[in-house]
């Protein structure tokens, strides 16, 4: 599992500037300055720049990294089942806690990591008690 | 299908023909050497009948020490034909197969999901917008020929085992094209037409003559490629040198991270595929606003679980499989087969919350995608061509263009290695059959024209008359009279010139 939350507020912070640098130039000098205006500005790439952070502890890619092919499968399949069975409040939970690493809170790694892989973890863990109970199920005599 | 449907889908195939063709010779800057290299071996098929190496007709184009397949090639030959000899010619193809790709999807979604005209609409017109399948239908690639052979294939399945049995020769017919196109669909067509069999398994089975016979067909027409591609030590030198096999580490583990990071939110949301050829890079190949749509029409598709979501499924998890098998992943133009399938899935999510939450996801919808459209549009006419012209080795033709005005002023013209031959070949160009009479020599054929490294001054075989060094941007040559350079579209120096 790593530990390895480089995509974060301070990082956000960093880059920007330079996106919006690297996108007006590109416009260059002879470019409408409206448009210029319009495309490339904090309002829009901040809120990108979050959301891609805030995704990327969300994304298959980061999932197997820490719990395998089989642990992302059975997460996506978590995600499902939550949903279907309305558990908003680990839903909402595991939405939160991406924040975490991206705003740095509490400012220490290791609780971060902690605190999103457990919550991550146990939807992986729902995820297979739904598969267990619903083969559980078919031995069950029906009422 | 009524008449505001037609209109709509009529307006919709407009809009993905005018946004694949605008500006499309010129943007991407230039024709990449792949392209150049279909380029003169269409031309050298349509002026000898045999591609640059003298082999008649061949299955197999030989290019670059790695193998292509020929249809695209053929259907260039035919364009040129038609439009002559001209960077238009090699990408109309492709533009064609896009636009016509965008109708395709409507009448797919159509069987997919009887009844559902508006999902099928929308779908149509996702993909006309989609960053990813314009980027690979103004350019001359195969992967997206294939595509719509693919998308055929698909639709004349479903209308076999839907409409009429018979349409099942034309579904064989149209993959069998589609073998011969582009490399990757051979992974995903076996995977994706189990399902479909699987799915329809009681339809095949009654009428399984007609099967067997379509099977036979397919089989007999595929052969050659068979005896081409996957028999011969010859025909798997591409894929052995792209093949994960070359990737340091766990073989298992490599796989399975190339698998992933076709899914991961970076690549589809927020920076596409990191090869400037296959992407404007600054965006995802999907829209950020079709993140909430893509979710919601997974947990749909799960939820109801019908024929048509599970072979959606079914097609855009077997696409990401030719590039988990391959060095480079994710990879846009691999995966290409399921940009089809996340567009229709994402029309299925946007159909569901737009009914769902009328008030809210209606004006958001809306200003989301025309915004999204519209930044996609300057990134790709402003921003790429200057930042991404070196990927499409511009300056080339113009290099080309330059010495073809001046080349009787000298006596012997040196050129930089950086400049790969074929495009003096398909811009000067070689007469094709001089060229195989030569036995593919260069050297011999290129006549005052000589390709070195400028390692040392070359020796001149004219010394008595005036000689041109085109030496890379980065090399300058302090004792020649240097002229001026020639620039890319981005005004970059692509190559210095020299006159001594």
């Amino acid at each position: 599992m790593s530990t390895d939350f480089t995509c974060n507020w301070e990082w956000i912070k960093l880059d920007v500037p330079h996106q919006i640098w690297e996108a007006q130039t590109a416009d260059g000098i002879r470019a409408h300055t409206f448009l210029t205006r319009l495309f490339h500005n904090k309002f829009l790439f901040y809120p990108d720049n979050i959301l891609r952070c805030y995704l990327s502890y969300l994304s298959p890619d980061f999932i197997t990294g820490a719990f395998s092919f089989i642990g992302m499968v059975f997460f996506l399949a978590g995600v499902f089942y939550l949903v279907f069975n309305r558990r908003w409040l680990l839903l909402a939970v595991l939405l939160i806690v991406p924040l975490l690493p991206l705003f740095k809170i509490p400012n220490n790694i290791s609780a971060e990591a902690v605190i999103l892989y457990v919550v991550e973890g146990l939807v992986i863990i729902y995820a297979v008690w739904q598969l267990v109970y619903g083969i559980f199920k078919i031995f069950l005599p029906r009422k | 299908m009524n008449k505001t449907y037609g209109l709509l889908l009529g307006l919709t195939v407009l809009l993905a023909f005018i946004l694949r063709i605008y500006k499309f010779t010129v943007n991407p800057p230039s024709l990449y050497w792949d392209e150049a290299s279909i380029a003169y071996n269409a031309y050298s098929l349509l002026q000898t009948g045999k591609d640059e190496w003298g082999i008649a007709y061949p299955l197999t184009i030989k290019s670059f020490g790695d193998f292509k397949l020929p249809l695209y090639v053929y259907a260039v030959a035919v364009s040129e034909k038609v439009f002559g000899l001209k960077d238009f010619a090699v990408r109309f193809p492709s533009v064609l197969a896009g636009t016509a790709t965008v109708a395709l999807i409507f009448y797919l979604v159509r069987q997919l999901f009887p009844y559902r005209a508006k999902l099928a609409l929308l779908s149509a017109l996702f993909l006309a917008v989609s960053p990813w399948h314009i980027q690979f239908s103004r350019a001359g690639f195969e992967a997206n020929l294939a595509l719509f052979f693919l998308s055929m294939g698909i639709l004349f399945f479903l209308l076999a085992v839907r409409e009429n049995i018979n349409y099942l020769f034309a579904s064989a017919f149209s993959l069998v094209l589609c073998f011969y196109t582009y490399l990757s669909p051979a992974v995903t067509i076996p995977l994706v037409f189990l399902g479909l069999s699987m799915a329809y398994a009681r339809k095949l089975l009654a009428a399984w003559k007609t099967v067997l016979v379509a099977i036979l067909l397919a089989g007999i027409l595929l052969w050659p490629y068979l005896q081409t591609y996957v028999f011969s030590p010859e025909g798997g030198s591409r894929f052995r040198a792209e093949s994960v096999q070359q990737e340091p580490g766990d073989l298992l583990t490599n796989v399975v991270n190339n698998y992933v990071a076709n899914f991961s939110s970076d690549y589809l949301f927020f920076k596409g595929d990191q090869e400037g050829r296959h992407s404007v890079k600054k965006i995802g190949e999907l829209y950020i606003w079709q993140l909430p749509a893509v979710l919601a029409g997974a947990y749909l598709i799960f939820r109801r679980r019908g024929r048509g979501g599970l072979i959606l499924i079914l097609l855009i998890l077997s696409a990401a499989l030719p590039v988990a098998l391959t060095r480079v992943s994710p990879h846009a133009l691999r995966g290409l087969d399921s940009v089809i399938g996340w567009q229709i899935l994402s029309a299925i999510g946007m159909v569901f919350l737009l009914s769902k939450f009328p008030l809210v996801s209606r004006p958001v919808f809306m200003v989301l995608f025309v915004f999204a459209f519209l930044v996609y549009l300057h990134i790709y006419f402003i921003h790429y061509p200057k930042a991404y012209a070196p990927d499409w080795q511009d300056g080339s033709k113009q290099l080309v263009s330059y010495l073809k005005r001046v080349q009787g002023n000298y006596g012997q013209i040196f050129i930089t290695q950086d400049l790969n031959p074929v495009y003096l070949a398909l811009y000067l160009p070689y007469d094709p059959l001089a060229l195989q009479r030569s036995g593919h020599n260069l050297t011999r054929f290129l006549d005052k024209y000589y390709i070195v490294d400028f390692k040392t001054e070359p020796t001149r075989p004219r010394p008595l008359e005036k000689s041109l060094a085109i030496t890379p941007s980065w090399m300058g040559i302090a004792t020649k009279k240097e002229l001026a350079p020639i620039r890319m579209v981005n005004g970059d120096i692509a190559f210095r010139v020299y006159e001594y």
